[in-house]
């Protein structure tokens, strides 16, 4: 039973990533393949405020997400002025430089040996130690994501997004402040990868940056472009797919280096597929 | 009155001056035409006027106010529309959410508003998509609201980028190229809309390369060659003038 929990929880924290990537990817047009960092900053984040701080739960998991919502306005601000293969490069150079930092900022992050000990999470009084409650917990996150962006996506705030996907000087001829929509996609999109993050580094109890690499940006991509872009149920459904698959092979006999390696691989060839024959993604509706 | 002037306006692109102590002025409510030859600079001189290329020098007024310097969208929103050469439409979104677009919604286009989605902003939606829809009954395309965009003809996806131009609120309409890529039926389409557009107190500043169009219904016209003014009046004296026929055709042609 608890391999059941612990995929579901892995499926949700995926879901969350992958909703808040397709804000960017599918809705804005923005392609970024760097998202494994900002996953990767909440996890710090929310880690060093718990470890480190103490700081209680509920606010520690608001303010890891808004720190990794800040962390995007930064970033974001300079590299959004880049378009396409450019932007995808810059946010790739921005996932490097992370993982780089995650890896020799000692002092801080403690490098390669990670950080250990995050306790688990106790929200105003409850304990959330059995398995089956961290997957409720992170059912609820999931839920909250799901609301906010969908609100964003069918409001016109993600007409808007839309528009700048399909063309950014006929949005700015409209009177649309491009610049600043872009950057608000990339901060909410940054907010809820730390969020991701966070509940990543509550459940594992260790976190080291081998988690928050450049593969996992890549991971994220693919379960967006794989469910569909432009549609938050195809993230969700790519999420689920990208994430549970591995696990499956497990199931079918393989053994777990054996799977383990296999994971890359198939994620490959879903992409290989998915682009040759269903450029949209399973339910997307913007063709790559 | 006047609603748009510029005062030796002047761009280069290295040594190459694309534009050239340009001063135009363009009285409200009336159809002012911009012609000259291919590479004259006439979509330079709309990019300049819209923000989308800083000016090299001079300076450009609208309503007595400098705009030169303005970000595209912080001019659009002072009532200044404009359409493209090459058609720009949001083709992957649907006809009614163009020309919706167009519109503001300050509510919804905050983070606070969309997500909180107060009945304000229920309102505000309602009413811009009624003006949508009205403006698409004006170009005739009110049929074809829910298609996608880039699914409608060339013409029609000109017209959808009219509407969207006007749902802002323009008082200041300027279309580039509006007759070319159209057919005959397009044309007297499109001549309608804009003779429509004159008739509701729109001021319209068009480039266009059909003569017949352009002194038809232009009330003044402006000639332009190599980025420097060689001409301006009433169509009738601009169709007589020895300048402008010779830019056109080339020197030697008076034979």
């Amino acid at each position: 039973m608890d391999i059941v929990f612990h995929i579901c929880i892995m499926v949700g924290i995926y879901m969350i990533l992958a909703l808040s990537l397709n804000l960017l990817i599918g809705y804005a047009g923005l392609f970024s393949v760097g998202h494994g960092a900002f996953y990767g900053v909440g996890a710090y984040a929310g880690a060093l405020l718990s470890t480190r701080l103490g700081v209680p739960f509920w606010i520690e998991i608001v303010a890891a997400s808004a720190i990794t919502g800040a962390v995007g306005y930064v970033i974001g601000r300079p590299i959004l002025r880049l378009r396409d293969d450019n932007l995808a490069l810059a946010t790739f150079g921005f996932a490097v430089i992370t993982f780089s930092v995650l890896n020799n900022w000692d002092d801080l992050t403690r490098g390669p040996l990670g950080i250990r000990g995050i306790p688990k999470p106790v929200l105003f009084a409850i304990h959330i130690n059995a398995l089956w409650s961290y997957a409720l917990f992170v059912a609820v996150c999931v839920a909250v994501t799901l609301l906010c962006i969908s609100r964003l996506t069918s409001s016109p705030f993600g007409k808007v997004l839309e528009a700048i996907r399909e063309d950014d000087i006929a949005a700015l001829a409209v009177g649309k402040n491009v610049a600043r929509f872009k950057a608000a996609a990339f901060v909410i999109a940054a907010f809820f990868a730390g969020l991701a993050g966070v509940l990543y580094a509550h459940y594992t109890s260790f976190i080291d940056p081998t988690s928050f690499s450049t593969g996992e940006s890549f991971l994220i991509f693919s379960m967006v472009i794989f469910g569909g872009m432009g549609s938050n149920l195809g993230a969700m459904v790519g999420a689920a797919v990208l994430t549970v698959l591995p696990d499956l092979l497990r199931f079918a006999g393989l053994p777990g280096g054996v799977a383990a390696q296999m994971r890359d691989v198939i994620y490959g060839a879903l992409i290989v597929i998915v682009i040759n024959w269903r450029p949209q993604g399973l339910l997307g509706k913007v063709r790559l | 009155m006047i609603i748009l002037e510029t005062n030796d306006l002047s761009r280069n692109f290295g040594g190459l001056w694309a534009v050239r102590h340009l001063s135009i002025a363009v009285e409200r409510g009336k159809i002012t035409a911009l012609i000259g030859p291919n590479g004259a600079g006439k979509t330079t001189i709309f990019n300049l006027l819209t923000g989308f290329l800083p000016p090299s020098d001079g300076s450009i007024s609208l309503d007595g106010k400098r705009i030169d310097g303005l970000p595209p969208n912080e001019i659009a929103r002072r009532k200044v529309a404009r359409t493209f050469q090459i058609v720009r439409v949001f083709g992957g979104l649907s006809v009614i959410d163009n020309v919706t677009l167009g519109r503001r919604s300050p509510h919804g286009e905050g983070l606070v508003g969309a997500l909180l989605r107060p009945p304000a902003m229920t309102k505000e939606l309602q009413r811009n998509e009624a003006r949508a829809d009205e403006l698409l009954r004006l170009v005739g395309l009110e049929r074809h609201k829910s298609r996608l965009a880039q699914d409608l003809g060339y013409g029609e996806q000109k017209l959808v980028e009219i509407a969207r131009a006007l749902a802002t609120d323009a008082e200041l309409l300027l279309l580039d190229e509006p007759m070319a890529g159209l057919s005959q039926d397009m044309v007297r389409r499109m001549i309608a809309v804009m003779r429509d557009l004159q008739a509701m107190g729109k001021t319209i500043l068009f480039v266009e390369h059909n003569m017949h169009v352009v002194m038809d219904i232009s009330d003044h016209i402006f000639v332009v060659s190599y980025g420097e003014e060689i001409a301006r009046g009433a169509p009738a004296d601009i169709r007589r003038n020895k300048r402008v026929i010779e830019a056109y055709l080339g020197t030697g042609a008076e034979r």
